[in-house]
């Protein structure tokens, strides 16, 4: 046990740059670092807040014994997508992989130090959303101070299962594609796949809980019960105060992880093996060789970059992949029966007003520029010494962004425009506010990940899950996109003249970010 | 013979700890500069700055007639440069890496293939070129980075510790690439702990300590009646 904590301390050590900063942090990392923090408190605030609406908004309706379900549904959903996300180079591929299976530490102590540093991350994140609701519960409740230790267990144990789920799900992913020659790319599908699903997953218990809202609270638990059994457990242990519950719910989710540990275990060093085995030819002969310019060189690596690291290219594109399946949806369900379904009397209202920002509000979740600089690691050395200016690349890195994001966007826009019925303007702005947004998204993940650099990585996990210029930039996208949201639904009658306004001021902004990108000198961001 | 690399008072500090103190040194054309000194001595800082992957706070380095500082394209245009660990993109081929550095800098179709066949023949790993350079041992991508480094017929060469990790026969085809380079009027500046290499190979050699080069010169001159180990040695002694 104690190998694991060691293993999972040198993991920690390495989480957003903490021991560089404590060991050789000068004054101006230093003061990067209160940024990050500041950033990082200003979203813990913010999960606080939500979290504590929720609870009582169902508090307010009466239905304060659902908030324990709720609660862990919700957070279950936000684990199990984002440690799939991020499961693959957790796990496998990691670049000490060699230096760590030298050491006299059993195979499972490796694969549980992984599963304690994702766990830690997700209790950390988890008791955000938990606490909150669980103060709101215990108040409404009139709950005794006791069963707070319940809570506490239950906090403790919550982002076990979900986890679990979603690393399974990875690990089968992983122990499939390294049967191909193109291990990447099946990775990137079915990790892709495996994403929609559980946002479909949650979109349909969504529409099951809002056919229930309104009814009484048993139906709702009945509900919740069918999508998420554990759930049953914890309502039965907080509201019902039962002990057995508690006990089964500990067990469920503590034997899940052991089993999980102790299956992964017999397989891992084979899919490790298989994952940095390379199909070698050793038979190349130099025969006709093509020329290209140098910008086109630029071009082709950095999109060979994004490409190779399905981590990468999953966490930054997921959002392009996200808004075609989304209005995709939209188009095969119609905006009445989406309506219906959400419970939504008016969305199909809503999204006329708003349809500019709908495939925006993905277009800023897919910066392949916030970790683009942090994917030179060790290679950095290259791009530094070669007869190429700092705007030349910059563009490449900008150029790419945009060749992910525009394909998806006319798609996107053009299926919008056949579903809903707008004007000419709200049809132009449905094609021009996106784009916009996408050459923003570019250069604001650029300028935040100059700002922001961690080359020192040891798995690429590192350099795009563990990142604060991807959090800065996706945080800098959301208040781009909910500022003019929020003006629309107050003054809805002005919301063509706010789309064109938002429209222009992000435009300026972009402007004003690239011109201070490219005053960048080309020592001072590969250093 | 022409002047090509030229650095004059370079300065450069870590946080309080000055990596490199006042150096001053100049390379001709034709000369096989051999750098050497203790480990944290300040020769990779050097040569770092000398490419101009690093910044420094005082100082001048001029490239074959071009500040660094102010034209640093023309300078690396010339430049080629090898780090002591060679991290090349793990996601290309090395076909594909020789060709995006042939494109960058401007190497035609028919010289990128004469000069990638010749060197990749002589370093023996013609057959390796098309598999993903992340199969490749660290011989193998110090090898694919000599290449790209020959491949465009830079003026200056500047390596760091370039012999580490090449089998013996790369390592003697090393020296003669090195070698002919000058003879043709390049110039180079390599960095390296293997006193007998830099001995037999080098035309000039400075030793730095602390930061502060305390000998510089031709290597007879440096060694005097002594050999180069002695000569080292006998210098660190007396600073």
């Amino acid at each position: 046990m104690n190998k694991v904590f060691l293993l999972t301390k040198i993991q920690l050590l390495g989480f957003f740059g903490v021991n560089k900063l404590v060991h050789a942090g000068d004054s101006k990392s230093r003061l990067r670092a209160a940024g990050m923090g500041l950033v990082a408190l200003m979203v813990g605030l913010m999960i606080v807040f939500y979290s504590y609406m929720i609870a009582l908004g169902y508090a307010y309706i009466g239905l304060v014994e659902m908030v324990p379900a709720i609660i862990i549904v919700l957070l279950s959903i936000i684990t199990l997508f984002f440690t799939l996300i991020h499961s693959s180079g957790t796990l496998f591929g990691f670049s000490d992989y060699e230096m760590i299976m030298s050491l006299p530490v059993h195979r499972s102590a490796v694969i549980a130090s992984r599963l304690l540093t994702v766990y830690l991350g997700n209790l950390l994140f988890g008791g955000l959303v938990f606490i909150p609701a669980m103060v709101v519960f215990m108040r409404e409740s009139g709950s005794p101070a006791v069963l707070w230790l319940s809570a506490l267990v239950i906090w403790l144990l919550a982002p076990l299962l979900p986890m679990i789920a979603s690393m399974t799900i990875g690990a089968l992913i992983t122990a499939f594609s390294v049967r191909f020659h193109h291990k990447n790319l099946v990775v990137i599908l079915l990790n892709f796949g495996a994403i929609i699903g559980v946002m479909a997953l949650s979109f349909c218990m969504q529409s099951e809980n809002g056919e229930f809202l309104t009814d009484l609270s048993t139906q709702l638990g009945q509900a919740i019960g069918r999508f998420y059994p554990p759930a049953a457990l914890v309502t039965s242990a907080l509201w019902e105060r039962n002990v057995l519950a508690l006990i089964a719910f500990a067990l469920l989710s503590v034997t899940a992880a052991i089993l999980f540990v102790f299956l992964l275990s017999k397989v891992y060093t084979r899919i490790n093996t298989a994952l940095s085995a390379r199909h070698n030819h050793a038979a190349y002969h130099v025969t006709t060789l093509t020329t290209v310019s140098a910008n086109k060189a630029l071009y082709r690596r950095e999109l060979k970059l994004l490409i190779s690291y399905p981590i990468y290219l999953i966490n930054t594109c997921i959002g392009a992949v996200l808004m075609v399946a989304s209005v995709l949806g939209l188009m095969i369900f119609g905006t009445e029966q989406l309506a219906v379904m959400l419970e939504l009397p008016g969305l199909q209202g809503i999204l006329q007003y708003i349809a500019p920002f709908f495939p925006a509000l993905f277009v800023v979740m897919s910066s392949t520029t916030a970790a683009s600089l942090n994917m030179e690691g060790k290679n950095r050395w290259i791009l530094s010494s070669l007869p190429v200016s700092t705007k030349g690349i910059f563009n490449t890195k900008i150029l790419v962004n945009l060749t992910v994001l525009l394909p998806p966007i006319v798609v996107s826009d053009l299926a919008l425009a056949m579903t809903l019925s707008l004007n000419f303007l709200s049809t132009l702005m449905l094609f021009v506010t996106p784009a916009v947004y996408a050459v923003f998204i570019a250069v604001a993940g650029l300028s935040a990940n100059l700002r922001f650099p961690k080359f020192d990585w040891q798995s690429p996990q590192q350099a795009v899950k563990q990142s604060m210029s991807v959090m800065v930039t996706m945080l800098t996208g959301f208040v781009t996109i909910a500022a003019p949201a929020a003006l629309i639904f107050a003054f809805p009658k002005q919301s063509q003249l706010i789309t064109v306004a938002a429209t222009l001021v992000v435009a300026v902004i972009t402007a004003i970010l690239y011109h201070s990108l490219v005053m960048f000198k080309a020592r001072g961001f590969l250093n | 013979m022409s002047e090509i690399l030229r650095i004059e008072h370079l300065t450069k500090t870590y946080g309080t700890k000055k990596a490199v103190d006042d150096l001053s040194l100049s390379i001709n054309e034709g000369d096989l500069f051999g750098f050497i000194g203790h480990n944290g001595a300040g020769k990779t800082t050097t040569l770092r700055s000398a490419v101009g992957i690093l910044d420094f706070e005082q100082g001048s380095i001029i490239v074959n007639g071009h500040s660094l500082l102010d034209e640093p394209l023309a300078c690396k245009q010339v430049i080629a440069y090898l780090p002591d660990n060679p991290d090349i993109y793990e996601y290309l081929t090395g076909i594909q890496y020789l060709s995006f550095i042939a494109d960058i800098f401007g190497v035609g179709k028919i010289e990128r293939e004469t000069q990638i066949a010749e060197y990749a023949r002589r370093l023996e790993i013609t057959s390796n070129l098309g598999d993903i350079i992340g199969s490749y041992s660290h011989g193998m991508k110090q090898k694919l980075a000599l290449i790209s480094a020959f491949l465009h017929k830079p003026r200056l060469l500047v390596l760091d510790e370039p012999f580490v990790g090449l089998d013996p026969s790369a390592a003697f085809q090393l020296k003669e690439m090195m070698k002919e380079m000058c003879d043709k009027g390049g110039a180079i500046f390599f960095s390296t702990h293997v006193l007998d290499v830099a001995e037999k190979l080098c035309s000039r050699i400075g030793i730095i300590k602390g930061g502060r080069l305390i000998a510089c010169g031709n290597t007879e001159d440096v060694r005097g009646d002594s050999s180069l180990e002695d000569a080292y040695l006998e210098v660190l002694d007396n600073e």
